[in-house]
């Protein structure tokens, strides 16, 4: 049975019910993601995307320690009870954390428009990440694309899509639309939130089509179909999902041109062997034959 | 306190690496298949990965996608794969974003790509690699990731009451945690992953250090005890003791 927008709203109430056991202890608990935003699609929205901040040094006890997270346990628990979509518990961070936040996630969880105070102090004015943090962001897309775009090139043709495929595959471009704006943005020296992030990749590169993360996001919500992804009446099969994968390899190759381009001297601050040098691209030793 | 290996500046490429056959099997039969396209394969050791292999691509290519498609096709029983162009090597010099428990080879891989490597075919391209200037901002984006993304995943086995697998999965985390505090010219690439807990200890030389790493170790000879039980009291000590090991690393370490 799919749930309702009630049922998460439920959720909500349940968990910070439960939480409110541990009373000061728990020093704020936020909400983000797509119900903050109030775009949740019932029975494909997570729950629960929350941040739950725990008092300055309250996990150095292993007392306090099993008692919080015991309690974390209990409040999740009737939520994997019901029909809804609970994909995982909250993050728990401590109050002397949130300075150095995660800088990709950060803006997301400090946007209002992006999040949600559910109960306690509203911690976000204190969420910060550093500048070293934000050095190792810029460099985030790189890894972030070899990691987990690269290797879906395996789906492209000529292998056929079977239905499985093509539900791995579609799953992989709903995370994509999720993690690329922002770690791009964050790339060009621009973090933003994810509800953000895309308008500012548009700002920032005029010149590039973006408009695969709506497509993506029009399937999600069922308003556009591909064979039996989406609304109904699929349309282009298979193929057009292998369509909507190379025009993300496409995109992708376009973002990081712009941004080895634009912040080169950064990185060299990062590296102890400058690269650069001609030496060694034509002139290295030959394998050799096999 | 200082680290017990020898400089890895200027090192040069570790001799009697062995090339499992069925990787350079698939290296080789890969440069055939797209000998216009690719300019370097290296197999590398890693701590973390075991192996893998480093595609160097020409700058310009007819279609980058299925290049890649090629090459993560050809080497499919490879366990890390890095596919990039030759003007794009300092990539693996770079920190990355770290989602543990999802793997991140990216700190020691410069290194191994470096000095635990073989050349597999075309020319050479580890001269060109770069090291990281500051090794320290692996550490501390590990830490963040574990966090924002560990501390999620823990809760959850917890919640799943998969309490033996929390203990393994800590412990293993841990491990690449340690592994990463040695980054650098502290050697952590040429350590194996089973040996770092007490090159770890050793290195950070404290009484706080010594006595969290043994206390994780403990726990790791019971979870390879195959008889001994690990129950819901376990799960919870062995995730206490990994914040006590965030806490310790980031208070800076040694």
């Amino acid at each position: 049975m799919t749930p309702t927008l009630e049922d998460y709203g439920w959720a909500v109430d349940a968990f910070v019910t439960a939480m409110g056991r541990l009373g000061d202890d728990v020093r704020g608990i936020l909400l983000w993601g797509s119900l903050a935003r109030g775009e949740v699609v019932p029975g494909q929205s997570d729950l629960l995307d929350a941040v739950v901040v725990v008092r300055r040094g309250l996990l150095k006890e292993p007392a306090d320690f099993t008692r919080i997270v015991l309690q974390i346990l209990a409040a999740c628990a009737p939520l994997t009870e019901r029909s809804l979509p609970f994909a995982h518990p909250p993050m728990l961070y401590r109050e002397e954390e949130l300075g150095d936040f995660d800088p990709i996630f950060g803006p997301t969880l400090v946007a209002p428009d992006a999040s949600r105070l559910l109960v306690g102090e509203d911690l976000r004015p204190r969420v910060h990440w550093s500048d070293e943090g934000q050095a190792a962001a810029r460099c985030a897309f790189f890894s972030m694309r070899r990691r987990f775009l690269d290797r879906l090139a395996v789906f492209l043709p000529p292998l056929p899509l079977s239905e499985p495929h093509q539900k791995i595959l579609f799953d992989r471009l709903v995370d994509l639309r999720k993690s690329f704006p922002v770690m791009a943005s964050a790339a060009l020296g621009r973090p933003a939130s994810q509800r953000q992030a895309l308008a500012d990749l548009r700002e920032a590169l005029p010149d590039l089509d973006f408009s695969l993360f709506d497509e993506i996001a029009a399937l999600r919500k069922g308003e556009r179909a591909i064979g039996g992804i989406g609304g109904v009446g699929g349309i282009g099969g298979p193929e057009a999902l292998q369509s909507l994968l190379r025009r993300a390899f496409d995109l992708a190759e376009r973002i990081e041109e712009r941004i080895v381009a634009a912040a080169m001297d950064r990185f060299r601050d990062l590296l102890a062997v400058r690269p650069g040098t001609p030496a060694g691209a034509e002139s290295g030793p030959v394998a050799p034959g096999p | 306190m200082a680290a017990d290996h020898p400089s890895t500046q200027d090192r040069p490429p570790a001799s009697g690496i062995v090339v499992p056959s069925h990787v350079a099997e698939s290296a080789s039969r890969l440069m055939d298949d797209a000998r216009g396209d690719l300019l370097s394969l290296v197999y590398y050791e890693h701590p973390l990965t075991v192996h893998g292999v480093v595609v160097v691509a020409r700058d310009r290519v007819e279609s980058y996608p299925d290049l890649l498609a090629r090459v993560h096709r050809t080497l499919l029983a490879v366990p890390a794969i890095h596919c990039l162009r030759w003007r794009d090597l300092f990539f693996m010099a770079l920190p990355g974003s770290s989602a543990p428990p999802y793997l991140d080879d990216q700190p020691h891989l410069a290194y191994c790509v470096k000095y635990r490597s073989a050349l597999l075919q075309g020319r050479d391209c580890r001269p060109e690699v770069p090291l990281p200037a500051q090794p320290r901002l692996f550490l501390q984006e590990h830490l963040r990731g574990c966090r924002h993304y560990f501390r999620v995943h823990y809760l959850k086995r917890l919640l799943e009451k998969a309490h033996r697998e929390v203990v393994g999965e800590v412990l293993e985390e841990a491990r690449r945690l340690m592994s990463t505090a040695l980054m650098g010219e502290l050697g952590g690439w040429q350590i194996e992953l089973a040996d770092v807990p007490q090159r770890f200890s050793l290195w950070h030389g404290t009484a706080e250090a010594a006595e969290v790493v043994g206390r994780l170790e403990t726990f790791a000879r019971r979870l390879r005890d195959p008889t001994a039980t690990l129950q819901k009291a376990d799960a919870f000590a062995v995730t206490w003791l990994f914040e006590r090991l965030l806490d310790l690393l980031a208070k800076g370490g040694a």
